[in-house]
């Protein structure tokens, strides 16, 4: 003990002795310990850990597929989704839920709640129980039984944490429904970073008005997702060839809706991670790289000083201290310098992930979970404990008791020694920079998409444009009176100072949201599981100029077409190029398999075409899509958009005012402008791009590092070569490019191998890329051409040191 | 105390073998103060270096009381090196990172030694080389000739029974040679043997048995300190 403390005090006295190899070292270390185990904490929460409910690896999500459309992962009808659950013996239970926004009214404010639509059965799948009451009864399913249950945030925000609440009656869109339980605040669900915070049964979906089949009762009305319990010992290949007997029955028993339909059955937390995999994938091993590389040069910067301390191991081992003894010593310095490294990783780690969060992509789903792991942050420290250890132990491989005479000469390091360990060294770099170009050509790939994606037009403009949507409650504005309300309200949006245009669409383009339906084309019929399928969109007159959609043909809605009046569609080019070709689309008829109110889907003239936009995200293809006027489509939930001359956040306060001043009970909810919607499909790519591009700048920087050191120790073990030289009539210059050409030659070997390895390695990131090859050239050219400017930068400081040998003091110095 | 009996060592050269020891047979008893002079290159430091066991590549035998040397693995050495000897080197090997008295505390630190005890030890000798002054100085912070003292206190804390001392006195003004000379003097007559490198004559005199190297041999072993005193006049 006495003698640790002893080797402790002198390993720290050491270290602060050489305070520039010492800053870099630990600094290098901390770098690579805090990127991983930041990296490894967001990868630990979201991919590794399991969801946060019992049993959750029995969790399985059911979704449905398209053979003729290749659909994958879509929503179910709930009529699929109750013959799979009442014919299936894989599932203990299954459930299904839907998004859904409901406007909280007579508590304070009238407040917009986004919640969710499930099936009774949801709490059982999960395994969950309830903070107060209970959870829903199946017979809350039915319609016309309307229950909630709150989350423990709404609980305490709207109902002040109220112990009397259950059984309290409150009002969701105009209607009354009964508290039935509240739920813990641990308790999230969908895990998805806006997650609901209240849940209702699916009876209000099942509530047909007028006599029209709800939305609940359509077989062909996929807008569900679900989520399913494996009985014990039920893997998810049985679970699926069980489910492909069923919808293969069903496809016979339904073709017209089911013909083509299948179910997919995917573990939940595959299904949750799907978009966000590939990336972090990536980092992982990006990570990995510059940890790598930080253990790299650190194995370099100790080799290099073992040369120096060669001397100080011989007169201890002459002094008496066996082997055993030497290597203690050292591995407690090793040891100071990992523990001082590993808790400014962890510093790193923590404000790492914490930046990490912020950074990160709404498709990053269980951000509150993430938080450093501590078996992660032992993970790296003891890698970079080795390393220390490894390659600290070097002064005492070369000292044994049987050859310190030789190691207390002079030159201390044997020539041939000293040989090995320049090669040693020199390796070492050409691995980091094989590593950092590896990187480097990534990230330059990841950019280079990143710039391409920008480019892309949406078929819209995004500036100056705010959007916020409104729900009219069926109860209050039954659907006659909806468009109404629109056609008033528009007007006064757009006679706010500042605004050019307004008009209301739903689904926004890149709001997240798609409807899809069938349609059939008049004059030639087709059975109906060959209907071709558009997107549709229900809209406001002067929604195209709103959103500066070029009208290509025919006429914009306008005040003529109402609910009586012809009923009408404006298509986009995609659609009449698919449907159309060759031909006027204009004044032709087709029917999109979509109605509000009593009566069948109506045949629609085609009165225009307008420009294609991009709906879901800028990589997407272009859509065969369908614009409906709101007037013949009536929607309670639609999204404002105004067009105003300045920043478009200006309006947002006159917006949700005027909104108000017709109907108090009415707020004007998720406020955001179209370019942020926009911004926010490219949030994945960006963060992608930015992360790749951190750590290949810092792989960049620690190579540069590490080269560095080898050539200007190389400098230093030269100077009376040099000396000599050029006491002989070398010139300066001729000094500059012994030393120059001795890293440019590491420099070419290394991106030689580099650019072999990035080569079979990129296309691991296809998937990630946007319009450039894996292996583009332009990529690869930029990055080769940086490195060698770093390498020549890196040995340019050392060289001029050599120039400025002065031969007489070089010599002397021997 | 000590025999060496056809001791040899070589370096492999290229072609074949440089020898730098050839047919060493030396005896030395306790109490001895042995000079090792000889030219330069004639091997006294490479010998010395056999001696002190901080060389191991060497032929023939060598016993230390009762120990066959030669016989002994790397191990076993140590521990002697560390019961007997004191070394002292020609470039003093002070560790710049210490001060005096942490370089004075190095040897013993290596030995199984309690710290308390340790200390009385450093506080001792620091007072009979009269270095108390300069204990928490560092090395470069000494004049050569201190330096040089340092270096051999610490060679004699330990309380060898042997001390080799390779030209202490090699780079030190005569005065400071003086008091590093009287020093070992001194230690001879409480009975400790030494071994010293010199190429001085009146340091050669401190000594009452001279060997003389030339190229690896020993050219004259048994001559008194009068008679080289004498030829060398
Ligand atoms: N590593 C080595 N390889 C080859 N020959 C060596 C090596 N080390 C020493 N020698 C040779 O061994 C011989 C003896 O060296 P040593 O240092 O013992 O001489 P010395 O008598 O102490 O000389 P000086 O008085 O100059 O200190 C020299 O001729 C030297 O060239
Ligand atoms: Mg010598």
């Amino acid at each position: 003990m006495d003698k640790f403390l002893q080797d402790l005090k002198y390993g720290i006295r050491m270290l602060a002795k050489s305070p520039g190899f010492t800053a870099i070292a630990i600094l290098t270390l901390a770098l690579g310990i805090g990127a991983n185990t930041a990296i490894f904490s967001v990868v630990n929460a979201e991919l590794l850990r399991p969801l946060p409910f019992r049993d959750a690896t029995r969790l399985v999500s059911v979704a449905s597929t398209n053979s003729r459309t290749h659909a994958a992962a879509a929503s179910l009808s709930y009529p699929d989704f109750l013959d799979l659950r009442a014919q299936n013996q894989v599932f203990e239970n299954m459930a299904a839920y839907t998004d859904g926004s409901f406007t909280l009214t007579g508590i304070d404010q009238p407040a917009h709640i986004v919640g969710s639509s499930v099936t009774a059965s949801l709490f059982d799948v999960l395994g969950v129980t309830p903070e107060l009451g209970r959870t829903f009864l199946p017979d809350e399913d039915q319609p016309h039984r309307h229950s909630v249950i709150l989350s423990h945030e709404l609980w305490t925000s709207r109902f002040a944490s109220d112990p009397h609440v259950i059984g309290r009656s409150i009002q969701l869109d105009k209607s009354a429904y009964t508290v039935v339980g509240v739920m813990p605040a641990s308790f999230r669900y969908p895990l998805q970073r806006q997650t609901s915070t209240l849940w209702t049964t699916m009876a209000p979906l099942l509530e047909s008005s007028d006599g029209v089949p709800s939305l609940g009762e359509q077989r062909g009305a996929h807008f569900l997702r679900s989520i399913a319990r494996l009985k014990p010992g039920v893997t998810v290949p049985q679970a699926q060839a069980a489910l492909d007997v069923i919808t293969t029955s069903l496809a016979k028993q339904y073709p017209d809706t089911d013909k083509y339909w299948g179910a997919q059955v995917v573990a939940e937390q595959d299904r949750m991670t799907r978009t966000i995999r590939p990336a972090l994938f990536v980092m992982m091993i990006a990570v990995g790289f510059v940890l790598l590389i930080a253990c790299v040069n650190v194995a370099n910067l100790l080799l290099a000083r073992a040369t120096a301390r060669t001397r100080e191991i011989a007169i201890r081992a002459a002094l008496g201290a066996g082997r055993n003894r030497l290597i203690k010593q050292l591995l407690t310095e090793s040891f100071v310098l990992a523990l001082i490294a590993g808790g400014i990783g962890l510093l790193l780690a923590m404000w790492g992930s914490e930046i990490l969060v912020r950074l990160s992509p709404e498709q990053l789903p269980r951000i509150s979970e993430i938080h450093v792991d501590g078996w992660v942050m032992a993970f790296t420290l003891s890698l970079a404990m080795l390393t220390g250890f490894l390659f600290g132990l070097a002064p005492a491989m070369h000292v044994s008791h049987s050859s310190i005479v030789d190691a207390l000469k002079e030159g201390a390091l044997s020539v041939t020694a000293s040989k090995e360990r320049f090669g040693l060294r020199s390796s070492l770099v050409v691995v980091e920079m094989v590593l950092a170009l590896v990187l480097l050509v990534s990230a330059g790939l990841l950019i280079r998409s990143l710039v391409r994606l920008q480019q892309v037009s949406p078929g819209f403009d995004p500036q100056n444009v705010m959007a916020a949507s409104i729900d009219l409650p069926d109860a209050k504005y039954p659907d006659a009176n909806k468009a109404e309300f629109y056609r008033n309200l528009l007007p006064k949006l757009q006679a706010l100072p500042g605004v050019q245009s307004a008009a209301a669409i739903y689904p926004l383009p890149m709001g997240g949201d798609e409807i899809r339906t069938t349609f059939q084309l008049e004059g030639r019929p087709v059975s109906k599981s060959e209907e071709p399928v558009t997107s549709l969109r229900d809209i406001t007159p002067n929604y195209f100029s709103t959103m500066r959609i070029p009208l290509l043909q025919g006429r914009d809605f306008d005040a003529r077409d109402d609910a009586k009046s012809t009923p009408v569609v404006i298509i986009n080019e995609a659609l009449a190029q698919q449907t159309f070709p060759g031909e006027n689309p204009i004044g032709k008829h087709i029917k999109p398999g979509i109605s509000v109110g009593p009566g069948e889907a109506a045949m629609r003239e085609i009165i225009g075409v307008v420009g294609n936009v991009k709906f879901s995200d800028l990589a997407s293809e272009w859509l065969p899509e369908s614009y409906v006027p709101v007037a013949q489509l009536p929607f309670g939930s639609m999204t404002l958009v105004v067009r105003s001359t300045q920043d478009a956040h200006a309006v947002v306060k006159m917006m949700t005012e005027t909104v108000q001043s017709m109907d108090p009970d009415m707020p004007a909810y998720a406020p955001k402008t179209v370019a942020e919607y926009l911004e926010g499909t490219l949030s994945v790519p960006r963060f992608n791009t930015v992360l790749l591009a951190l750590f290949a700048g810092l792989a960049m920087l620690l190579t540069a590092v590490g080269l560095y050191g080898v050539i200007s120790y190389s400098v230093a073990q030269r100077t009376h070569e040099i000396g000599i030289r050029m006491a002989l009539g070398a010139k300066p210059q001729d000094m500059m490019r012994l030393i120059v050409g001795q890293g440019m030659k590491l420099g070419l070997i290394g991106v030689g191998i580099g650019f072999a390895v990035a080569i079979a390695l990129t296309h691991f990131l296809s998937s990630m890329l946007f319009g450039v090859s894996s292996t583009d050239p332009v990529s690869f050219a930029g990055v080769i051409c940086l490195l060698m400017v770093v390498v020549l930068v890196a040995c340019y400081v050392p060289a001029r040191r050599a120039m400025r040998v002065d031969p007489m003091i070089a010599l002397r110095h021997e | 105390m000590i025999r060496l009996i056809d001791v040899e060592k070589f370096y492999e050269s290229g072609a074949g073998k440089t020898w730098v020891l050839r047919r060493i047979n030396l005896e030395i008893r306790e109490g001895d103060f042995i000079t090792v002079m000889g030219p330069s290159g004639a091997g006294k430091s490479t010998l010395m270096g056999i001696i002190g066991m901080l060389d191991g590549a060497w032929k023939g035998e060598y016993h230390l009381f009762d120990n066959a040397v030669h016989k002994l693995d790397n191990r076993r050495r140590v521990e002697l090196h560390k019961k007997y000897i004191g070394f002292v080197f020609q470039q003093y090997h002070l560790l710049d990172n210490l001060t005096v008295a942490e370089n004075l505390d190095l040897p013993l630190s290596y030995r199984d030694i309690k710290k308390v005890e340790r200390e009385g030890m450093v506080a001792d000798i620091l007072d009979r080389f009269q270095i108390v002054g300069k204990k928490s100085l560092f090395p470069n912070q000494l004049s050569g000739g201190q330096q040089q003292i340092v270096a051999v206190a610490r060679a004699v804390i330990g309380r060898p029974k042997l001390i080799l001392a390779d030209e202490p006195t090699g780079s030190l003004h005569s005065s400071q040679g003086k008091m590093i000379m009287d020093l070992l003097r001194k230690l001879n007559s409480e009975g400790t043997t030494i071994i010293q490198v010199t190429h001085n004559n009146e340091w050669a005199a401190y000594g009452n048995r001279i060997i003389q190297l030339a190229d690896g041999w020993i050219v004259d072993g048994q001559n008194t300190v009068g008679t080289v005193a004498a030829a060398s006049q």
